[in-house]
């Protein structure tokens, strides 16, 4: 008798191995990028480093146990914060002086102003890998949820059935 | 130069053979070995932001592209190609060999900067003052994420609007009608 949850993912082997890895590859992609500001790496890399976590532990336990841990909707919020947060930047560096000088909002050096201009690459950094990790995280979870099928000589996309 | 000239010979042969076969997984990891020889090519370049991202890029993207096609019932796509297209496809390659020998000509040397043929150029200003005046050590990063960054921005879009794309097409409800409309079809 099988059990349900044994039949989801992929074999023993596949799962061990992800829970030892999937820290590591996780905090690799943050490192990368919390120190984009000195060693290659940046908000692109490290957040398709984060999306690859998630996603090799959804495929390893299967799409149902990987929901749990980030399910679409949330990643697709999560996304969305991080726009919000660089097209926030960008209208502050608009109104403001601008930011792409090391003046963040305009000319005020006081209080939590002075924090965001002293880490105002670190901050875009880290909203530019919130966007990409969840998005692409989304892009796969919609790709993994539909397969090609031929019908009547038609390629046609349709949703995997649950078995 | 020599190393670099056979990364880009291999490149060629990999995107020949990409679009030529007929079985589409291996289409697909040969996709895959053209984009790990560029990130190798950005390497030996001297620029390891960008090999790590095509590196990264590329594993993701296959992980995507395989999990969408693998065990599926359609693993060969076959086609017949029409004269007409064959003979267009010809003529505009032809036109486009001519005019970019003639515009490689122009450019400058490999490894040459466009910019430094001009004195203050964007370029020099950056490099002189980007890590003073954006506080990043990272050149790269202090002129992605500081000079252009809404470049950034644009990038940022461009990605929305895809997954955007992809959820408009894909998204459950009308599919699941679909899929109903078709099994009432099959069972008539």
């Amino acid at each position: 008798m099988i059990d349900s949850t044994q039949k989801e993912g992929m074999d023993l082997v596949a799962k061990s191995v992800t829970g030892w890895l999937k820290g590591f590859i996780f905090l690799f992609g943050v490192y990368l990028v919390l120190h984009s500001h000195e060693t290659p790496g940046g908000g692109f890399a490290g957040g398709i480093i984060i999306a690859c976590a998630f996603i090799l532990f959804t495929l390893a336990e299967g799409q149902r146990a990987g929901m749990k841990i980030l399910s679409k909707n949330l990643a697709a919020k999560l996304a969305s914060v991080g726009a919000l947060i660089f097209l926030g930047a960008a209208i502050a560096g608009t109104c403001g002086k601008g930011f792409f000088c090391k003046d963040f909002p305009g000319a005020a050096h006081a209080g939590i102003l002075s924090f965001f201009e002293e880490n105002a690459i670190s901050i875009y950094d880290m909203a530019l890998a919130l966007v990409v990790s969840m998005l692409l995280f989304v892009a796969f979870s919609i790709m993994a949820a539909v397969h090609v099928t031929v019908k009547d000589g038609k390629r046609k996309m349709v949703h995997r059935r649950r078995e | 130069m020599s190393l670099l000239i056979i990364l880009l010979v291999l490149m060629i042969i990999g995107a020949i053979i990409a679009i030529e076969t007929t079985n589409l997984l291996s289409s697909i990891v040969c996709v895959g070995a053209v984009g790990f020889l560029i990130s190798i090519a950005f390497l030996f370049l001297g620029a390891p932001d960008l090999a790590i991202t095509q590196l990264v890029v590329e594993v993701l993207c296959l992980i995507i592209l395989i999990r969408a096609t693998i065990n599926r019932d359609l693993t060969s796509v076959a086609g017949d190609r029409e004269f007409f297209g064959l003979t267009v496809t010809v003529a505009m390659v032809l036109v486009f060999a001519i005019v970019g020998v003639k515009v490689f000509g122009e450019f400058p040397l490999l490894g040459q900067p466009v910019m430094d043929r001009m004195a203050d150029t964007p370029s020099a200003v950056y490099l002189a003052q980007g890590t003073e005046q954006t506080g990043a050590k990272n050149v790269v990063t202090a002129l992605m994420l500081g000079y252009r960054n809404y470049d950034a921005l644009g990038q940022v879009a461009i990605l929305f609007c895809s997954v955007l794309g992809a959820l408009a097409i894909l998204r459950r409800p009308a599919r699941k009608e679909e899929i109903e409309k078709d099994q009432e079809a099959d069972a008539v």
